[in-house]
């Protein structure tokens, strides 16, 4: 196989044949092929990669996340009524979530956390819907 | 040869750079596609629509390769294409050698030792495949290694190993016997 400077017995060969191939040099092409070339470039517009930028940017993403982590320890911090099973994390974050759907008086709470969760996915469909329109355009 | 700053000059509107560009490669743009076409006329538009090609897609060049191979594999994938296309009249060893300007366009017939050689050789190379003997070009006469001609031709290392290997050993065959030797006789009077 001929690889480059690595079997000795086809260098001889590969050295002729690139001095063959060398004293040959280039086909000449007719000598206004770049005027020709460079008429057609002139009418020719450039391709441009479009950037494609991610629909849900990182801020976004941050701000999600935040969310997610404040709402979590909503459901921690409020409502509390049934004492806690001091076993595992787990069992603590049950229990408190258990108590706060068996707590009276806590349907304001949920309303207002539903409200809100509803807001943000209508402002996040709102978001998307328009970014999703800037890509395609 | 580092060309990104004569190609961001060129994305950025400056059209008359790539003349540049043009410059330093048509030939072997040219070479390569009249190696697969064996036709002056059929190589000429290869050529033009390779640079024009490549002028459209060069803001999508993204700098991995060398710019020459990038550019060659355009050249390789046009001139293959241009072939099937305009289904070429592949000329045979011995039209080549009972017409020895046939294929060759009158332009690389000035008379002088290099366009005699250039003339042999394509004798030979004639009787090879289109695609090998581009590939014998990128190796010889270009010298690229065989992931630069991967890369170019986007056939798998083993198949260009085997491409070369396969036509190294025809030419060889061809320029000692067909043509008696003439190329080489010519290259050892004229080294």
């Amino acid at each position: 196989m001929p690889e480059r400077n690595e079997q000795q017995p086809t260098q001889s060969t590969d050295q002729d044949l690139c001095k063959l191939f060398q004293t040959a040099g280039h086909h000449a092409p007719g000598s206004d092929l770049t005027a020709r070339i460079m008429a057609r470039v002139a009418v020719t517009p450039l391709f441009r990669p479009k950037v494609i930028r991610p629909l849900i940017g990182q801020r976004t993403w941050v701000v999600m996340a935040v969310a997610l982590v404040g709402l979590l320890a909503l459901t921690l911090i409020v409502g509390v009524t049934t004492p806690v099973e001091p076993h595992t994390a787990l069992s603590i974050y049950t229990a408190r979530f258990r108590g706060l759907l068996s707590s009276n008086g806590s349907w304001a709470m949920w309303m207002i956390g539903a409200s809100v969760c509803a807001l943000l996915l209508t402002i996040l469909d709102r978001l998307l819907e328009k970014r999703w329109a800037n890509v395609k355009g | 040869m580092d060309h990104s700053e004569l190609i961001s000059r060129i994305l950025q509107g400056d059209s008359h750079a790539y003349a540049d560009l043009v410059r330093t490669y048509q030939r072997m743009v040219y070479t390569v596609c009249h190696r697969i076409l064996r036709n002056a006329q059929d190589a000429e538009e290869a050529t033009q629509d390779t640079f024009v090609k490549a002028y459209q897609h060069l803001a999508g060049f993204g700098g991995n390769a060398k710019f020459s191979t990038w550019l060659y594999s355009i050249a390789f994938r046009t001139a293959v294409s241009h072939g099937r296309k305009h289904r070429q009249h592949t000329l045979s060893v011995d039209e080549l050698v009972h017409h020895p300007d046939a294929g060759t366009g009158s332009r690389t017939d000035d008379g002088t030792h290099q366009a005699d050689m250039r003339r042999q050789l394509d004798r030979a190379l004639a009787a090879l495949s289109a695609e090998d003997a581009a590939i014998l070009s990128f190796f010889y006469l270009e010298e690229m290694s065989v992931e630069e001609i991967v890369t170019a031709t986007g056939l798998a290392a083993s198949n260009v190993k085997v491409k070369l290997h396969r036509g190294r050993k025809k030419l060889l065959d061809v320029l000692n016997t067909e043509l008696r030797g003439e190329a080489r006789t010519l290259l050892t009077d004229h080294a």
